[in-house]
């Protein structure tokens, strides 16, 4: 069964227009001008228990506005959103008590906590959230320990490096076990030891804990390792959703192919899309349909020592898709 | 399902302790308090003792009564509780996130966290105060009776709520504009002028009035109660029309939160 199901939603800001300098200032005062944007055009889809939904797309593209609706910070416009039964926008006691939203350029601990310890931050989670001291006991030291907190707890929050406060807001946030959790770019400015720490915790954890989730991520690696499912928004519109093996196949009509000449190919006739990188070898990309037949052509033509067609990473689909002249 | 009170009361409770331990961590600019109270005092006490020396009572003050008054109307005003500190710059930068998505009430959260703030002035502010009633033992009155000093409590802190919904509210108005500093100057002027603390209200034009609005009980209704020269009836009208105003403004909070909220467009989405 869905825990979060999302129809058609739509979300406008609005936001002031106005001119550079003490002209364009004064301007404004007189006569303020502001424009529309719809930061979400009718975004829909479903998130089931134990699910780990990847939520993708460029700057301003609309991922956080959809966590921040669905975490009941925002209101909608228009449409129609359900977390665990309850519209988020109310912000009912029992529904905030089975959410989490974690986010990577700020949180929690650092808001209440920045000169105090992690400890501190956890027992006031305690209360919030009415934790027993043996229920408390429990959830944090499964968590600790695979998040390698062990020994920070009586350190202040501001002496943690960047990894370890992004772990510790992870263990404030699921402290009390929440049904659903938001994860808006946890990772961000994260060494590649932590993140591939935290990609392993968040995958072991989800399968334990039967946990949804949303994440959104810069980090591809991220998605491609943690999502079961991906979506892909632009400019506020779902563009692909799917599993992530078949995003490449819709949105980026070409393979990445290398060629491996026997001899040296510098006067070899290539087929547009593929060229040199050195005397022998040759890359590029060709379109998805008519691989087979060029590969057929260059084998019957050239002598071909070794051959490679692959898929192109998660990156480089959504880079081309992104860069793409609107249509 | 209504939660139990042990239970939400000690989630505040706990927000109270951490954050006292957080108001006093910096050792030096703790010290500082100390002078909070010594300063306005004694600018006053110059001030008086010199308008005394050609009259021998202004209004029904005498210099023992205007020293008494102010030791504790200054006292009792640096006390209230200020919110104004953060919850405006929380919504304008997006950290009110944080606090939106965990099962607190906004209002009685930062009620808490701004008490919390008062207790270590409160703690610093005393051994001033001490010093200050010894060093103007001969010129200072006693409280009226045990009585008074606890009416001049209980209208004291019906009057901190009420302040510190003014300020709430004025914070939340960073939903609509953003930027709240100068409507919260407007109202700190404001509530040090009306709050007695400044010049006793009932020696200013108006001032049937004027002790009437509940912003005097900060300071200027509790340092009367403390001299013995409010009525048990004047008493009981004033936390009576005090407790009207609470009626209507924390109910009228929460829904400019609601309102706030509806409309509010946080950085980066």
């Amino acid at each position: 069964m869905a825990v979060v199901v999302v129809n058609r939603l739509v979300r406008v800001f609005t936001r002031p227009r106005k001119a550079p300098g003490l002209r364009g200032l004064v301007r404004f005062y007189l006569r303020p001008e502001y424009e529309r944007v719809e930061a979400l055009r009718g975004v829909s889809f479903t998130l089931e228990a134990g699910e780990i939904l990847g939520y993708v797309g460029p700057n301003g593209a609309g991922k956080t506005t959809t966590l921040k609706v669905l975490s009941g910070v925002l209101h909608p416009t228009r449409g129609h959103v359900e977390v665990l039964g309850f519209e988020p926008w109310r912000r009912q006691d029992r529904f905030l008590r089975q959410i989490a939203l974690v986010t990577g350029h700020s949180g929690f601990l650092q808001e209440v906590a920045w000169d105090l310890t992690p400890m501190d931050g956890f027992r006031l989670l305690k209360d919030l959230y009415g934790l027993s001291e043996d229920e408390f006991r429990r959830n944090l030291e499964a968590l600790l320990e695979p998040l390698d907190l062990t020994g920070l707890l009586e350190v202040p929050i501001r002496r943690l490096s960047l990894g370890q406060r992004v772990r510790a807001e992870l263990v404030a946030s699921l402290l009390h076990r929440p049904r659903v959790l938001f994860l808006d770019e946890p990772t961000l400015g994260l060494d590649i030891v932590s993140q591939h720490r935290l990609r392993d915790f968040l995958r072991t954890y989800v399968q334990e804990t039967g946990t949804a989730v949303i994440l959104t991520s810069h980090y591809m690696r991220d998605v491609e390792e943690l999502a079961h499912r991906l979506l892909v928004l632009h400019q506020g519109r779902i563009v692909y959703e799917g599993p992530v093996e078949t995003l490449a196949e819709r949105l980026m009509p070409v393979r990445t192919v290398q060629v491996v000449f026997a001899e040296p190919a510098v006067h070899f006739h290539l087929p547009p899309g593929l060229s040199l990188v050195d005397e022998l070898t040759a890359r590029g990309t060709l379109p998805r349909d008519q691989v087979q037949q060029i590969i057929a052509e260059l084998l019957s033509r050239y002598p071909i020592q070794d051959l490679t067609v692959e898929e192109p990473d998660l990156e480089t689909v959504l880079r081309h898709f992104f860069e793409a002249p609107t249509p | 399902m209504t939660r139990c009170w042990p239970a939400t009361l000690r989630k505040y409770l706990a927000v109270l302790r951490l954050e006292t331990q957080y108001s006093m961590r910096y050792r030096l600019n703790s010290l500082f308090y100390l002078s909070a109270l010594v300063v306005p005092v004694a600018i006053q006490y110059f001030l008086w003792t010199t308008v005394y020396r050609s009259r021998a009572q202004v209004g029904d003050y005498s210099l023992s009564a205007m020293l008494t008054y102010y030791v504790v109307a200054v006292f009792l005003s640096q006390m209230r509780l200020v919110a104004w500190w953060d919850i405006s710059e929380s919504i304008k930068n997006g950290t009110v996130v944080h606090y939106l998505v965990r099962p607190w009430n906004h209002f009685w959260l930062y009620f808490t966290r701004t008490l919390a703030w008062t207790f270590p002035i409160l703690f610093l502010l005393l051994p001033g105060y001490l010093i200050l009633v010894f060093v103007l033992r001969h010129r200072l009155l006693p409280p009226a009776s045990a009585g008074a000093l606890a009416a001049l409590i209980l209208i004291w802190l019906a009057g901190g709520l009420f302040v510190y919904t003014l300020e709430y509210m004025t914070n939340l108005l960073a939903f609509w504009t953003e930027r709240t500093r100068g409507f919260l100057w407007l109202l700190s002027f404001l509530t040090s002028f009306l709050s007695g603390a400044l010049v006793p209200l009932n020696l200013l034009p108006g001032h049937r009035w004027l002790v009437l609005q509940p912003l005097a009980a900060l300071g200027y209704l509790p340092a009367r109660v403390y001299l013995g020269q409010v009525s048990p009836a004047e008493f009981w009208k004033a936390l009576g029309i005090l407790g009207l105003w609470l009626l209507a403004l924390v109910p009228l909070a929460h829904l400019q939160l609601r309102r706030g909220l509806r409309r509010y467009q946080p950085p980066g989405g």
